[in-house]
């Protein structure tokens, strides 16, 4: 009986029980495998339809009068991993079926299919990128038909426009850093934005919380509104490319502004690049100039003391001054020369001769604490506040350092940097009355169904300089274009302030030099009504010295369409006109006590004596704690 | 009453019930269903080697015959090597047990000398599986399966009381059983070691051993195998790559996933003949380790479980000539034979569904690869023998078991 325990037949058994149920177990895995129960295809489809209600797609970006300047869509993209292709679905075969879906022909797609790396298919080629989105059925038919292709449905940023105000529109890139209104207005654009949140939190909370717990208020986010006209921008754009082009010049910039209320109408910067294609584009082309450019402004800054003397009473337009023949020896030894020598020359020649002794002489009897005073009140040396990233504030370190016995050259503009749109915006000051506005460029902001999320109103900063004396220097600079050295930007019909300005470009180590600079010109139209004002600036032109011909001419042309084009659709008509007329929403900055007219003693104030600190005296939130929204 | 569920032939029964039945001595018809799945399975191996070869062997070779030629080759030597084996009787190999085990070992170490031939693995490291005389190669764990088979069930059929006793009985054939696995595992071929560890174990268990000792032995051998598992960078990776496919479908390996999308596509009726895209350049070892995720997508979930339930059948028919067959040695090389073909497919087709752990180990007659397919068929051939000494059904002494 004892080997009867030796060789187990029940152990055999279970051995063989155990081994076959694991067979069972492996049918019934490959059961699970092969056999989709959950309607295979049709699941997949619903998949992508599902999928894309999921994203919140970006919110568009709008020029003044609703043109789309900025939009994302839902586009489709096809891809393959030829490895995984068999004799139905090969190369031929799919090739052939999608060529006529992608726009494309068999044999280009054939040979993307059969590209080969280390003598093996690639696992992944895109075979085409943004489909537009009604294709989708017909594409689902064939890459479901086929294997090995796949889709993806992704939302992508198109600029119909391409390189129409690329600087001012700028770029997020995947770390969520960028430039121009795409980084500034990211979250509105991205999110989908409640009206009812703002303003209405105390009563309404409970109702509050039910919206934001559903905030299916459509699938977009917020449309950003531009100041910006698409045309004006148009024309700005265009104009300065071909000065650019024809002068040879490396750098532009150009800015039509509202005089009215310091909307931004256009700002066009040279190289510009289109930018539904960012990745090739040269970093350069994507600085926007009007705000990130510094450059020694030159004989244009001369408005600014001049208009400083007026306003104070030290001298009228006709007082003369001494221009020392053309040659004037500095107490540094620097001796200042004029193109054009002259003995006596009244304020008015001065300006429109545009002399740099005269300058001098003026800022002398103004005095360096007043000059100072009035570089501040124009709001030089702060950033403007517009809103846009990356505003340059512009360096006054020499003017901080000037001393009353060194009289250096900053009253014609060197040794000093500004930024057109700080330049520009001075200019509109005393186009406006001498009151100075904070720019913008962004008219409103609005959700999905158009339900004003956010309404930028005109700022007034400070009243800078007298009505009266704004008229003044109106006069002065009208003269300019009629017969000084603005001529070339003179319009047939219509008078025109201006005023020209050629800077020579500071090297290290070699100072000014002679060939290379910086010409622009500025000015307002009409000068009895001015409705906008308009900078152009170009950096290093080669072959003209004075900026009359290179920059006047841009202006003029710019000048002349913008105005046609303003008549023709009644552009300002909307802009409320009458200085005192109370329909306008003004946000007054916190320095109020520099509002009133008359009590000028009051500087703005500086936090550091450096200058380059953004501007203490327009706090970024002020529009939000006044609670008008901004 | 317990005596009557076990086989209760002492050896000299069987001895001298051999001499009563002339048909044992090789004469006696064979298990025609065996022989039958066997060609059924050798027949698809073929047909499956082309059509998942071809594109790779014309990659390699330039011509999509070359793995066909071999496979048929060895097909040819497999089932020659069978008959002769299904009419050599099965007590011949007994009496040279310990010569055919001392044989295995020096092959197995001859792996490791020069004339020994390592293949670069994808995943690094080399892999020393051949032995190559000039052109021709082999794989001797191969040949050790067999031999340690003979020599453990050998070892049971003769002095059976002495698996009782741990010094006597259990402890020299787990030494031998563990420098085997050892070698085999140095290889490194994990997947043939735990094989041939885990059939001869089935040998020992059924062959009579302890259950306490069972118990030891499995508590023993898990955490070896636990220690040998961490001590190797890949060995562990591809556990962790496993332990993650349970919990995610999405975490699988690169070959399991591959393997698992082929079979996806296979659907239920299969994409059809050749048509198969996994084999393509993008499923790797097509021919051999991954063959059946091939089939499974030219064939579809019909031709796979087919394939598993043809499986099924032969461990059922080798079993059974394993029950009916009245020496103790016969029984349980029978058994043996059997398990270790089955449990290789079962193990290889669990790994290419994603139910165990990726593991470098073929199909058995369905894969690519000579020596195996001759080692399989000859194998298939002594259980073809020893069913010529079984009886046609089951023993007397079973008769009137109730079932």
């Amino acid at each position: 009986m004892k080997n009867n325990t030796f060789l187990s037949i029940r152990r055999l058994v279970v051995v063989l029980i155990v081994l076959q149920l694991g067979f069972l177990l492996l049918i019934g895995k490959l059961f699970k495998l092969q056999i989709p129960l959950d309607g295979g295809l049709e699941a997949s489809r619903r998949d992508w339809r599902s999928e894309e209600n999921n994203d919140v797609k970006r919110g568009k970006i709008l020029d003044r009068h609703g043109t789309v300047l900025g939009i994302s869509q839902d586009l489709i993209s096809v891809s393959a991993d030829p490895k995984t292709f068999n004799r139905k679905s090969n190369a031929h075969t799919v090739a052939s079926d999608l060529a006529p879906l992608l726009d494309s022909t068999t044999s280009e797609l054939l040979a993307t299919l059969k590209r080969k790396r280390n003598g093996e298919y690639v696992e992944f080629v895109w075979l085409k990128k943004g489909i537009e989105y009604d294709r989708l059925d017909d594409i689902l038919n064939i890459t479901d038909k086929h294997r090995g292709l796949k889709i993806e449905i992704e939302p992508e940023r198109l600029y119909p426009k391409k390189q129409l105000a690329s600087q001012v529109i700028g770029y997020l890139n995947d770390l969520n850093h960028g430039e121009g209104i795409e980084y500034q207005y990211n979250t509105f654009l991205q999110k989908v934005h409640s009206p009812l949140q703002q303003g209405k939190v105390g009563l309404q909370s409970v109702a509050l919380k039910n919206t934001s717990s559903t905030v299916s208020l459509g699938n977009s986010g917020c449309n950003v509104v531009l100041t910006i006209d698409e045309i004006i921008q148009d024309i700005a754009e265009r104009e300065l490319e071909q000065a650019c082009k024809k002068w040879n010049a490396p750098k532009g910039t150009a800015i039509v502004l509202a005089v009215e209320t310091s909307e931004i109408l256009a700002m066009a910067s040279c190289p510009s690049y289109d930018i539904n294609d960012q990745t090739n584009a040269n970093e350069d082309a994507k600085r926007n100039l009007g705000i990130w450019y510094l450059f020694e402004p030159g004989s244009i800054f001369k408005i600014i003391a001049s208009s400083a003397v007026l306003n104070e009473g030290i001298m009228s337009p006709t007082s003369t001054v001494f221009c020392e023949f053309g040659r004037y020896r500095l107490s540094n030894r620097r001796v200042i020369k004029d193109v054009s020598a002259k003995g006596d020359l009244t304020l008015t020649e001065v300006i429109q001769k545009s002399s740099n002794i005269g300058m001098i002489k003026i800022v002398k009897r103004l005095g360096p604490n007043l000059f100072q005073e009035y570089v501040d009140r124009y709001g030089f040396g702060m950033k403007t506040g517009i809103d846009l990233p990356y505003e340059q504030s512009g360096s006054l370190y020499t003017l901080r350092k000037w001393d009353t016995n060194s009289l250096g050259s900053v009253p014609f503009g060197q040794g000093i940097s500004v930024t057109p749109l700080q330049m520009v915006n001075a200019l509109a000051a005393i186009a406006n009355g001498g009151e100075l506005h904070r720019p913008y460029i962004t008219k409103e902001i609005r959700d999905d169904r158009g339900n004003l999320v956010k309404k930028n109103h005109p700022v007034r900063v400070r009243q800078v300089i007298h009505a009266e004396t704004a008229r003044k220097m109106t006069d002065i600079l009208v003269g300019v274009v009629e017969k000084g050295s603005g001529m070339r930007a003179k319009i047939e019909g219509v008078s025109i302030a201006g005023k020209t300005g050629t800077a020579q470009k500071a090297e290290k180590g070699k100072g000014y030099a002679a060939g290379k600079e910086v010409m622009s010109f500025m000015g307002f139209l009409p000068a009895d009504n001015p409705k906008f004002a308009i900078i152009v600036t170009i950096d290093e032109p080669k072959g003209a010295r004075f900026s009359g011909l290179v920059a006047a001419p841009v202006f003029k042309r710019i000048a002349q369409q913008t105005l046609d084009y303003s008549d023709r659709i009644g552009l300002f008509d909307s802009v409320p006109r009458k200085r005192n007329n109370d329909n306008r929403q003004y946000v007054e900055g916190n320095q109020s006590n520099t509002t009133t007219s008359g009590s000028y003693t009051s500087k703005p104030k500086r936090s550091t004596s450096s200058g380059n600190t953004q501007n203490p005296s327009i706090p970024e939130n002020t529009l939000v704690k006044n609670g008008v929204g901004l | 009453m317990q005596n009557q569920n076990t086989l209760n032939y002492s050896s000299s029964t069987a001895f001298s019930s051999d001499r009563a039945r002339p048909q044992i001595s090789g004469v006696g018809r064979v298990d025609t269903g065996l022989l039958a799945v066997t060609l059924c399975l050798v027949g698809i191996g073929i047909l499956m080697v082309y059509s998942a070869g071809h594109v790779l062997s014309n990659n390699q070779y330039g011509n999509n015959f070359h793995y066909l030629r071999i496979q048929v080759i060895a097909c040819v030597i497999g089932l020659v090597g069978m008959g002769i084996a299904s009419y050599i009787p099965y007590r011949f190999y007994e009496k040279y047990s310990n010569l055919l085990l001392f044989l295995a070992f020096v092959l197995l170490i001859l792996v490791f000398t020069p004339i020994g031939m390592g293949v670069s693995g994808a995943e690094g490291g080399t892999f020393r599986r051949w032995i190559a005389i000039k052109s021709i190669r082999f794989q001797p764990v191969e040949f050790a399966k067999i031999a340690l088979l003979i020599h453990t069930a050998h070892f049971l059929a003769r002095k059976p009381e002495r698996i009782k006793s741990f010094f006597h009985g259990v402890l020299p054939n787990i030494l031998i059983i563990g420098l085997m696995f050892g070698l085999v595992a140095k290889q490194p071929d994990f997947g043939s070691a735990v094989l041939l560890a885990a059939t001869a174990g089935c040998l020992l268990f059924i062959g009579g051993i302890r259950l306490s000792h069972t118990f030891m032995l499995v508590g023993a051998g898990v955490s070896l195998l636990a220690g040998f598992i961490i001590s190797s960078p890949y060995r562990l990776k591809r556990l962790t790559d496993y332990w993650a496919s349970l919990q995610s479908p999405d975490a699988t390996s690169f070959q399991l996933g591959r393997s698992l999308e082929a079979l996806k596509w296979g659907g239920f009726f299969g994409v059809g003949i050749d048509d198969s895209s996994a084999k393509i350049n993008y499923l790797p070892y097509p021919h051999t380790d991954f063959i059946f995720s091939v089939l499974g997508e030219e064939f579809g979930f019909i031709g796979a479980a087919s394939v598993t339930i043809i499986f099924m059948i032969f461990v059922w028919r080798g079993i059974s000539i394993a029950r009916r067959t009245e020496n103790r040695f016969g029984a349980l090389f029978a058994t043996g034979l059997t398990l270790i073909i089955g449990l290789q497919a079962f193990i290889n087709i669990g790994v290419v569904t994603g139910l165990l752990p990726t593991k470098g180990i073929t199909l058995p007659f369905l894969s690519y690869g000579g020596s195996s397919l001759v080692i399989s068929l000859v194998s298939v051939g002594i259980l073809l023998n020893i069913s010529r000494s079984a009886t046609r059904t089951l023993p007397k002494a079973r008769k009137n078991e109730p079932k």
